[in-house]
């Protein structure tokens, strides 16, 4: 199908499937890999959209379910669309409002038809089909969007992930007949099958013969065992093809960004850096630091040593510790220094896997993360094993 | 020769001021503050929202810096930070005013003693010594502060507890002056007496002969008769020290304090437009301006974001705004947006134009005092503008969704009871 962008590889690790590449979007470049904050309803948690531009972030999330309920179709249609409204003048990707339908609203149910659920309006019944979602996602002029895809738990085992597998590709055929806008937004699919290699093979299979513009793995992150999520998304980079962008949804902890970086995927969005800036935490190479403890009161340090942000340049420990979860500044500057980090943290994955020097980084980062090796996750040892990276060597 | 603390431009005599404080040259940082003009509020040294960033964006050079919002834990916050309180709250910018209590709220805390006087915080109830108050000046080294004073909360103390109030409010004066005097920080006396005539003579006279640089007071908690109050201190006061007040932020109370000789103001009126989702609209001094409504209705001072109207309105705040979120610009329809979706974003895009909005309002009372316009721009302005009480606009608010743009209709219309 039509794509609206480009995709120029740059540079290949030469230990692991890592790979940097710049991809040109409706609304300008996106270093890959690349770490994308959410901006559930048009903004992204207190910060202005200058302020989030000078932290140099080239693409952000805007969720469909949110930005449909407020402020609605017609609104985004009257204003044209969400950029203009919430003057962001980079890139955004939304997803297909399908899975927090089924995951915020009552009665929600999976037909052939679409996503069934109870308006929250009146209780009436609704429906949100692939057609609806492209339309949703037409009137907020995302430069990504994705296809509605039958979404399941990770959990859920026996037919009904073959039935959920095929009926995602039936509705990527009627997300592509219904996009309105293929010239100047980009339909990306989402990879389906559960935990069975042998479905993923299938669905990668008929979703590559669709030619979208991107692929997304979708069905993990919902409690699955690490290793299992992580030989799946190994699988998927292994079978789809490499000269477009992969994205891993829902993923944004710092070892699950550099490990499946280190399996080949490109993009990730994740709410927690932002969420969890609310309740005092700020994230650091070496950790979290759960800044409402008494034990900062009098810790005149920045939250991470060498962060160029506003709150570790400018503010101690010891003066946020004050704000945290009182006043809203408190929550900004967290916000500002966690979204940093995220971004920070993929420049210098990107540096690395460009001066080939990826798999001692990736040493680098574990040993100061997790300070000692007893305490690497099992998995993420068992995934960068398995690309030729020994942690424990 | 350094130039004196406080300049006076107008001719003597004349209750209308218009003036210049004088500081120490800092680097980076104002050192003279034209009058009448008003001390940011803070809540933990802070702007309410704003992050420095967004602040340096607004045209401010003073902060009100209120003690009781870092005296949470047993020790004041910040207290044995080495480089003072500018740095410690990214303020290096800005002249900081120190006083014990925040202006925007006046409630009831627990008794003074002779020690202490006591302040309510998040932590619970703190008793500030006036050793303790002079150790927090000398570390925090404010650019100018009020000396600790037995405030009383209650509406009609009695005469006794009031002579008492003064007595013990110039001995706590005493004794901080003499602590801090190496400090060479200027120092506000502030004027109690509640509501006795004789008592706030009394007090305002005793402070008036102290080597202090300025005065503060306050009309918190007098209701009607606060302006009336005030007068009476301010009468007793030498011309040549500026006077701060408390309680007169709105601007109708603002324009009258002007026009009574007060030379500083606390912004709480801001943030409390600001949390009740309102933006400022109102203009002061310009003809055109004003010009815009005058068939009998009086021009709101505000205009609530909350309000649905605004959904499709893809203008700016204000007409002429060059603060940060009408030039970029934001319109109303986002930040009404923002407000119904219960984002932090609109607050803070509301805070930066009200400040903005504020700073202007004090310019342009500046220029018509020095233009002789200030008497007539004001009665246009109590002419012009609705004097009603400016409502919160969350008040009564449903969340506007469209639940329709979510789907389709099902066809087979059944109706789930839920
Ligand atoms: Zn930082
Ligand atoms: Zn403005």
């Amino acid at each position: 199908m039509k794509s609206a962008l480009t995709f120029e590889a740059v540079a290949k690790c030469s230990t692991t499937k890592a790979r940097t590449a710049l991809l040109t979007l409706p609304h300008g470049p996106v270093n890959l890999p690349v770490f994308m904050p959410v901006g559930t309803q048009g903004t992204l948690k207190g910060m202005t959209p200058k302020q989030v531009e000078d932290q140099n972030c080239q693409i952000m999330l805007n969720n469909t379910y949110h930005l449909g309920l407020k402020p609605g179709q017609e609104l985004l249609d009257k204003v044209g669309g969400t950029h203009k409204f919430q003057n962001w003048n980079r890139n955004i990707l939304t997803d297909s409002g399908g899975f927090q339908m089924v995951s915020l609203l009552k009665l929600a149910e999976i037909t052939e038809q679409g996503v069934q659920f109870a308006s929250p309006h009146d209780g009436s019944l609704m429906m949100l089909t692939p057609e609806h979602s492209m339309s949703l996602q037409n009137s907020i002029g995302s430069d990504i969007m994705m296809q509605l895809d039958d979404v399941i738990s990770s959990l859920t085992t026996g037919p009904r992930v073959e039935e959920a597998m095929w009926r995602s590709i039936r509705w990527l055929d009627r997300c592509i007949e219904a996009h309105q806008r293929p010239h100047d937004q980009n339909l990306f699919a989402i990879i389906q099958g559960g935990l069975d290699p042998e479905l993923r093979r299938k669905c990668v299979d008929e979703m590559v013969k669709r030619d979208t513009p991107g692929y997304a793995i979708g069905g993990l992150s919902g409690g699955e065992e690490k290793d299992q999520f992580w030989r799946i998304v190994s699988l998927c980079t292994d079978l789809l093809p490499k000269n477009k962008p992969i994205y891993c949804m829902g993923v944004g902890y710092a070892e699950d960004l550099v490990v499946c970086v280190a399996l080949g995927v490109h993009m990730f969005d994740c709410v927690f850096p932002t969420r969890t800036a609310r309740f005092g935490n700020a994230l650091t190479m070496k950790g979290t630091l759960s800044l409402k403890s008494g034990r900062f009161a009098e810790d005149y340090q920045p939250i991470e040593e060498g962060c160029s942000c506003l709150a570790c340049t400018k503010y101690t420990r010891s003066y946020i510790h004050l704000l945290t979860t009182k006043d809203t500044v408190g929550c900004h500057l967290i916000s500002l220094h966690n979204v940093a980090f995220q971004l920070r943290l993929m420049g210098e994955i990107r540096a690395a896997i460009e001066k080939d020097e990826f798999p001692q980084w990736i040493q680098q980062f574990f040993a100061g993360y997790f300070k000692e090796k007893a305490k690497y996750p099992p998995w993420a040892v068992n995934a960068l094993r398995s690309v030729g990276v020994d942690l424990l060597a | 020769m350094t130039s004196p603390f406080f300049t006076l431009h107008s001719e003597a005599g004349s209750l209308l001021r218009r003036g210049t404080i004088n500081f120490a040259k800092r680097e980076g940082r104002v050192s003279s503050l034209p009058t009448p003009n008003f001390l940011a509020h803070t809540v933990r040294g802070s702007v309410p929202h704003l992050t420095s960033d967004n602040l340096e964006l607004v045209p401010v050079d003073s902060l009100q810096i209120s003690a009781e919002h870092f005296y949470e834990q047993k020790e004041p916050a910040g207290l044995s930070y080495p480089h003072g309180l500018h740095s410690y709250l990214n303020a290096n910018k800005y002249l900081l005013f120190l006083d014990t209590r925040d202006p925007s709220k006046h409630v009831p805390s627990s008794a003074n003693t002779e020690k202490y006087l006591s302040v309510n915080t998040h932590g619970g109830v703190r008793q500030i010594t006036p050793e303790l108050w002079c150790r927090m000046i000398s570390q925090y080294k404010p650019d100018f502060y009020a000396v600790i004073a037995d405030v009383l909360s209650d509406t009609e103390p009695g005469n006794k507890r009031v002579r008492k109030s003064v007595d013990r409010t110039i001995r706590w004066l005493d004794e901080c002056l003499e602590k801090t005097k190496n400090l060479d920080i200027p120092v506000f006396a502030t004027l109690v007496g509640s509501q006795f005539e004789q008592e706030r003579i009394r007090s305002a006279q005793e402070a008036a002969q102290r080597k202090v640089s300025g005065f503060v007071v306050s009309g918190l908690g007098f209701g009607n008769q606060a302006l009336d109050l005030i007068k009476i201190s301010l009468n007793e006061l030498p011309e040549d020290k500026p006077r701060i007040t408390y309680g007169f932020s709105s601007p109708e109370s603002v324009l009258e304090a002007v026009s009574s000789g007060i030379d500083l103001f606390d912004s709480a009126y801001v943030s409390k437009m600001t949390d009740k989702g309102r933006a400022l609209t109102f203009e002061f001094g310009n003809e055109e301006g004003e010009a815009a409504d005058n068939h009998g209705s009086k021009e709101p001072k505000s205009i609530n974001l909350w309000d649905p109207s605004f959904a499709d309105d893809f203008t700016p705040l204000k007409k002429g705004c060059k603060c940060y979120s009408c030039i970029t610009p934001h319109s109303r329809g986002y930040i009404h947006h923002l407000l119904n979706a219960h984002e932090m974003l609109g607050l803070v895009l509301l805070m930066s134009h009200n400040l903005y909005q504020y700073a202007n309002f004090f310019e342009s009372i500046r220029q018509s005092i020095d233009g002789k316009t200030f008497e007539a721009s004001k009665n246009r302005f109590m002419e012009n503008y609705s004097h009603e009480v400016e409502g919160d606009g969350a008040q009564g608010h449903e969340d506007e969704v469209d639940a329709n743009s979510l789907g389709v209709p099902i066809k087979k219309k059944r109706t789930l009871l839920l």
